[in-house]
């Protein structure tokens, strides 16, 4: 992503904002269904956090933060829908094989603020220093709060492991 | 000295290639002699692994961009033709007739001022609700 899209989305350029839209809609809808376990829930987040940044991209001061800044929309958008939700609608979906649907459902076990840090650094590859960002919590934080949500992910992967299949030998 | 919350903190500086030199060597040091350290490192090893197959993308539905036409302009656009409406209804039910002779002048001037098509209009506007309706909307196509 260039930062020369960004600037001339943010100059009100509609060729701009529409590559801009195209290129980050399949990671937003990925990261959305990954972190709430619904992909009606993950259509809904998707389509609100590209509206928005159609809406607010020209007060973003640095250009160069869009990827930052886009996340941070997002995980409001992902917590607005968690508040929103009564009940747990997490489902594995149909496309996924087996070990990626016992990943799918384990991080779906962890508590959000787990599963969305083991999604930022995992699947999106962020820095600890853009976690940071994006969440607004101190670069220590995120570096022991991935410890121990990683360590929680092996163990629900393992325990779901053992139900589907049994204790190994 | 360096307490084990601090150790755990860099293993995850080094798993993610973000650690230092000098506080490489310092946990690797501390591993060499660590029972518990090396487990907690094989063990988030583990789960990075575990991960790996949701790398893989979700078949993605796809945006579909639509020209926005604001709510207040589509308001504003209903009521022009309403207004618009009811003044050639209200003109055509009461034509003025100061000032008309005979009745080709009447003819004449009712041929002049024919409303135009207000279907056309109202379609226009219903078009514009639904444009602002499905702008960014999503279609489904994963089935």
């Amino acid at each position: 992503m260039s930062k020369e899209i960004v600037v001339k989305a943010k100059r009100g350029e509609k060729k701009a904002m529409e590559r801009l839209i195209r290129e980050w809609q399949p990671r937003l809808y990925n990261f959305a269904l990954k972190h709430l376990g619904n992909p009606d829930d993950a259509v809904d987040v998707t389509q609100q956090v590209l509206f928005i940044m159609s809406r607010q991209l020209k007060k973003l001061r640095e250009p160069s933060a869009f990827s930052v800044w886009l996340y941070s929309i997002a995980m409001n958008e992902i917590r607005k829908t968690w508040r929103k939700r009564r009940e747990e609608v997490a489902e594995v979906p149909d496309y996924m094989g087996e070990k990626e649907g016992l990943a799918f459902a384990a991080l779906q076990l962890l508590p959000p603020h787990q599963r969305e840090i083991i999604l930022l650094k995992e699947i999106e590859g962020f820095s600890v220093k853009e976690i940071s960002e994006i969440l607004s919590i101190p670069e220590g934080t995120v570096k022991s709060r991935l410890f121990y949500a990683l360590k929680a992910l092996r163990a629900q992967y393992l325990r779901l492991k053992e139900e589907a299949y049994g204790r190994p030998q | 000295m360096v307490d084990h919350s601090e150790y755990k903190r860099m293993i995850v500086e080094f798993l993610y290639g973000e650690i230092t030199p000098q506080r490489e060597s310092l946990l690797l040091r501390h591993l060499a002699q660590c029972e518990e350290c090396r487990r907690e490192l094989r063990e988030i090893r583990q789960a990075r692994e575990i991960l790996q197959p949701l790398r893989n993308p979700a078949p993605s539905p796809r945006v579909v961009l639509k020209e926005r036409v604001s709510l207040p302009w589509a308001a504003a656009l209903f009521l022009l033709s309403f207004l618009f409406l009811l003044f050639n209804l209200i003109y055509r039910g009461l034509p003025r007739t100061e000032g008309l002779r005979n009745p080709s002048q009447i003819t004449e001037t009712l041929e002049i001022k024919e409303p135009p098509d207000f279907s056309v209009l109202l379609e226009d506007y219903e078009a514009y609700f639904l444009q602002e309706e499905d702008y960014l909307s999503i279609e489904d196509n994963r089935r």
